[in-house]
């Protein structure tokens, strides 16, 4: 450390650290632009210039560094006009009007304006002409806006050795762009967009559309991370694939969510929706990676690692032994409380085990991550059914209803409790436990989302001669992932999307559907559907059974004494997985409906957070497993990487598949793992850059009646 | 060290400084440290004409000399030494010659001084004097060439004390003015003598004859200067661009009184706010002619007058009312409708509105338009049929 001192304030500052950020450090202000703190210095702006004792010239702060006794000067006359003279020449060259600039108000160069206030009629300006290049994914280009700073082309060519942008010159005007103009794409640009964190001005920006909604920036940053219900962070993990370190990215993983393996397979993967890499072609393969990962995990940092607080005493029971239950289960023993699990089926899973049909997840892979929790000292009750919750609170000091939707809805439609007539869950239930369906040779199943299709799909394995899909939905509508329908499809499965359902035919049992084809289907103002039937486009489908896969709800009634919602939901307080009884709560399916497991798990997650706090706890139920590590900012170049596609995982073919339970979906071979993660745009990245800070941000306004800035 | 103080040696080109003094920094924190500090041996990034790459044509061996003595004294491991971009044949010989001595050879015009931030860059010129120094054949001196009409004489040994009109060998009354290095100087130069302060730049003295207008020669040199600017420094980029749109349109008869200390300004502050040579010396000639010629400047803004006839703008076009034959075809097509007349008679320019556009030159079947040098003769001021017009 070293000693200096600005505008008479003494400094202790390490040696050597460039005098700029020693002063912003400081609270001193001192105008900057080309200087970002993650940056090298380029010296080049001369907007932080400053008199150093002994020397002639003024000298600029971001490249001086400290030495022992250094005596600065930020502000004199002299300082000033050069200070002046150099932002009349930068403005020479910008667009005069601001308001239109998308980034005004929050544009470094606009308050630099205002803090020193230049006068620009002196200098000759000019328009650069420069196309505003908006083709790009992600990025807009305005280089009209640029002031050649030449923050873009550091960030790029230093901190990621991507070396996209560099300065460019025509008929004597600079620019900052690609080599031969070229558009980002074709300039193996990684699109992390370390460009736009650090441009000072409105010139390279986030595509409005990334950043709208009032998100925080982290957030609409990292989209996949935010998407997730239960935040997981994916970029790290997917970075710790690539580098085949997959213990590391399991533990990530596990930060997060108590059952990787399961999400390998099942997730409903709305991180890939999100995904960056759509703005490029599609998006990675993240819930593969998810899953080759786990499947490598040898455990090394997380097993019987983690978090494990002392006993507190205090009994917990959940009800359910479902995802949502689970995690909650799993997250208050890890708090020190003691919990008791009752599952009413025979085995802990919930959908996991008696919804999601095995040939899309194991069985064992269901009972491998159920041990993990148990093995933390949970007690397990199972076959044990709950009615009355209330009663628990007499043995426990808190109660969690995690018990799902395991009740199909009927339609009100004719015949619909003809025998033959079949609901969702009691039907994938049956067959997962191996035992009577009740159904026939020719299925007719009703709806079309992802249940319906392991419904349909199930059928077709179970040995059904014929199975027919209806939904009321278009082909492009259907609410089922496009892979359930293409697979179904391949196993011979008939799809009619866009029916009615008109009636269920038969006179004591099934013999058929009656359905109209859809000729409209939207919604009115009061958001009701308005269904507009094709004339005279009825028609029969001949089957022996029918399937309801329209909706779940939670199997419960006011007989629990419990307020129920629409929906036959368990009514929470808002913003809480608190019901109306003290003590009792609520989690997972069973308070929002059929989701998805890891919406279940984030759910779980939440409620275990909130009953430890509701039990004496702190509330924080977070825990590190993988190990501290930056993630290498230097990214370097790919050849053609925004045209590498999407690594599909390996199907089962349709012929070895649809009269078996046989897993399915194969996952990506681990030959192909690390290129489908090299495809990850590591949007994370740019969260090291730091955020640009205009003059305010370092200090309150009596530091500038001090220094008597400009007041404009 | 004490040798080189005691002969006083300077390093050659912009940075011009004792050597003693430049690496008396370096050598206190050798001892302390390891060093990793490279030596990088260049030309001056503003040297355009590369004539004192001459030196390393001729003596290689003493650029090498110089690059060795330096290296153990800076404690430098690694050297570079940059030669022009288009001297490949040098750099393959060079590189052959040199194998093994650790020094990379690299073609490139431009030395980007950010990336040397931590290490010791010097002319190519120091180096060579400096092996001289060691040989005990030294004789304070500087290598020049001189420019004259276009032609770029041989480099030669110039001593300190010479007389500069000893080595131009120009006479007074051809002369307009003398460009040494980078700066502009009156005749009065020709009796400078060479010596060790002098900033020669790229080694060249260029003689400006009679037919050159100063500003026109400003224009064309920060034309120059920001061809091969890379563009990083604000004032390099934006202060000679603004210089060189100012003085462009003084040579346009644009320009305007406020020009001058605006030019004074921007220039003097460009000086010392850039990083390299190209933005430290490209306003050196505006600014130095501005001081010595300010009377060309006054006349191409006040009077709309340029000396040499270079500046277009500024040359008055009349109509030989003795060639003109009343056709009309310039009126056509003049776009400031300043040409007056009617068929038959004799047309005539008005000076006022004229922008000396040419185009009434390109279509005169009878080049009757002429620029007029000198004075111009007498004209008619009112219409006057094709013929009539009587000179006396």
């Amino acid at each position: 450390m070293v000693n200096i001192i600005i505008d008479g304030i003494r400094l202790e500052v390490p040696e050597n650290k460039n005098v700029l950020d020693c002063a912003l450090d400081a609270g001193i202000y001192i105008p900057h632009l080309c200087h970002h703190p993650s940056l090298k210095a380029l010296g080049s702006c001369r907007m932080c210039i400053v008199e150093a004792e002994g020397e002639t010239e003024v000298v600029t702060s971001c490249t001086l560094k400290a030495k022992e006794g250094l005596k600065i000067n930020t502000n004199s006359d002299r300082l000033r006009k050069l200070r002046n003279l150099a932002l009349e020449l930068i403005l020479a060259g910008h667009p005069e009007e601001c308001s239109t600039c998308p980034n005004y108000g929050c544009c470094e160069l606009q308050s630099l304006i205002q803090y020193i206030g230049a006068n620009t009629a002196r200098m000759k300006h000019r328009s650069k002409g420069i196309k505003v290049e908006d083709g790009n994914p992600l990025i807009d280009h305005d280089m009209n806006r640029c002031v050649l700073c030449g923050r873009c082309v550091r960030a790029c060519n230093d901190v990621r050795g991507v070396k996209v942008l560099s300065y460019q010159k025509k008929e004597l005007e600079f620019y900052v762009g690609t080599l031969q103009n070229k558009l980002l794409a074709d300039s193996n640009c990684r699109f992390c967009n370390a460009c736009t964190q650090v441009c000072p001005t409105g010139s390279i920006r986030d595509k409005i559309s990334l950043i709208a909604g009032g998100k925080k920036k982290e957030d609409a940053y990292v989209p996949c991370r935010y998407a997730c219900p239960a935040h997981t962070d994916i970029p790290t993990y997917v970075r710790y694939a690539k580098e085949g370190k997959f213990d590391e990215a399991t533990a990530v993983i596990r930060e997060r969510l108590p059952f990787p393996k399961a999400l390998g397979y099942i997730c409903s993967h709305v991180c890939e929706l999100d995904c960056k890499r759509n703005a490029l072609n599609e998006p990675v393969s993240i819930r593969n990676l998810k899953r080759h990962a786990a499947e490598q995990d040898t455990g090394f940092y997380w097993k019987g690692k983690g978090k494990q607080l002392p006993d507190t005493g205090k009994m917990v029971c959940v009800v359910g032994g479902g995802p949502a239950g689970m995690t909650a289960a799993y997250y208050l023993r890890k708090q020190g409380h003691s919990v008791t699990i009752k599952e009413a089926l025979p085995e802990l899973g919930g959908m996991m085990r008696y919804g999601i049909p095995s040939y899309r997840l194991p069985r064992s892979i269901v009972e491998e991550e159920a041990a993990v929790i148990t093995e933390t000292g949970i007690q397990i009750e199972l076959g044990i059914r709950v009615d009355q919750p209330k009663e628990l609170r007499k043995e426990y000091d808190a109660v969690l209803l995690a018990i799902g939707t395991h009740q199909g809805v009927r339609l009100p439609l004719e015949g619909n409790q003809l025998q033959g007539v079949l609901l969702n869950a009691d039907f994938l239930r049956n067959a997962s436990m191996e035992e009577a369906t009740g159904m026939g040779r020719k299925v007719i199943v009703l709806g079309g989302g992802n249940v319906a299709f392991d419904c349909a799909r199930t059928a077709k394995r179970l040995g059904a001669e014929e199975v027919h899909l209806a939904c009321l939905e278009a082909r492009d509508k259907m609410p089922a992932d496009e892979e359930e329908i293409v697979q179904a499809k391949e196993e011979g499965i008939h799809i009619y999307p866009a029916r009615t359902f008109e009636r269920i035919c038969g006179e004591d049992r099934v013999n058929g559907v009656d359905f109209c084809e859809v000729e409209s289907f939207t919604f009115d103002e009061n958001r009701r559907p308005v269904i507009v039937k094709k004339a005279g486009s009825e028609h029969h489908i001949v089957a022996d059974t029918v399937i309801f896969a329209v909706g779940q709800r939670p199997d419960i009634t006011e007989e629990a004494g419990l307020a129920i919602g629409r929906g036959n939901l368990i009514a929470t307080m808002s913003d809480s997985k608190l019901t109306e009884v003290a003590g009792i709560f609520a989690a997972g399916d069973a308070i929002y409906g059929t989701q998805s497991v890891v919406k279940a798990i984030a759910s779980g997650r939440e409620a275990a957070s909130e009953i430890d706090l509701y039990l004496g706890g702190d509330g924080d139920i977070t825990e590190k497993l993988a190990p501290e590590h930056k993630a290498n900012p230097y990214i370097g170049q790919i050849e053609g990487f925004a045209g590498l596609h999407r690594i599909e995982a390996e199907v089962l073919p349709a012929s070895d598949r649809k009269d078996n339970f046989k897993l399915v979906n194969l996952g990506i071979c681990s030959e192909k793992i690390c290129n489908e993660a090299n495809r990850c745009l590591q949007c994370d990245l740019r969260l090291q850059l730091e955020e640009p800070r205009i003059w305010s941000d370092y200090t309150g306004s009596d530091y500038t009646d001090k220094i008597g800035g400009n007041e404009s | 060290m004490k040798q080189i103080a005691a002969l006083g040696l300077r390093e050659y080109g912009v940075y011009n400084k004792s050597l003693a003094d430049n690496w008396n920094s370096f050598v206190s924190a050798e001892d302390s440290e390891q060093s990793l500090v490279k030596l990088v041996v260049a030309l001056n990034n503003n040297d355009t004409k590369k004539v004192l790459v001459q030196l390393l044509k001729k003596e290689p061996g003493k650029v090498l000399q110089g690059m060795q003595i330096t290296s153990y004294l800076i404690g430098a491991k690694e050297s570079e030494l940059y030669i022009p971009a288009q001297e490949l044949e040098l750099k393959a010989a060079l590189e052959k010659q040199w194998e093994g001595m650790g020094i990379a050879i690299i073609a490139e015009d431009f030395v980007d001084c950010r990336l040397q931030e931590e290490n010791v860059i010097h002319h190519l010129e120091t180096m060579f004097f400096l092996a001289e120094a060691f040989s005990k054949e030294y004789q304070p001196s500087v290598y020049l060439a001189i420019e004259k009409g276009g032609q770029l004489s041989e480099l030669q040994k110039v001593p300190y004390g010479t007389k500069l009109s000893d080595i131009l060998q120009v006479s007074r009354d051809e002369i307009r003015a003398i460009e040494i290095g980078t700066k502009l100087y009156d005749v009065a130069a020709l009796d400078y003598t060479v010596k060790d302060t002098m900033t020669f730049g790229n080694g060249v003295i260029t003689i400006l004859d009679k037919s050159a207008c100063i500003i026109d020669e400003a224009e064309k040199r920060l034309a120059l200067s920001r061809s091969i600017s890379c563009g990083k420094c604000t004032f390099c980029r934006e202060g000679l661009l603004q210089i060189h749109s100012m003085v462009k349109d003084i040579t346009k008869g644009k320009g305007k009184n406020e020009f001058i200390p605006l030019i004074e300004e921007i220039g003097d502050a460009t000086s010392f706010s850039t990083l390299c040579s190209i933005g430290r010396t490209g306003a050196d000639f505006v600014l130095s002619s501005i001081s010595t010629y300010y009377d060309e400047y006054d006349d191409h803004l006040k009077k709309k007058k340029c000396q040499s006839g270079v500046c277009s703008s500024f040359v008055p076009i009349y109509i030989d009312p003795e060639l003109c034959t009343g056709c009309e075809d310039c009126l056509d097509v003049c776009p400031e409708n300043c040409i007056e007349g009617k068929a038959g008679y004799i047309h005539m320019i008005d000076e006022l509105d004229c922008t000396k556009c040419g185009k009434c030159f390109e279509v005169c079947e009878n080049e009757a338009i002429k620029k007029a040098s000198g004075k111009i003769p007498k004209l008619p001021d009112r219409l006057t049929k094709c013929g009539k017009f009587k000179k006396h």
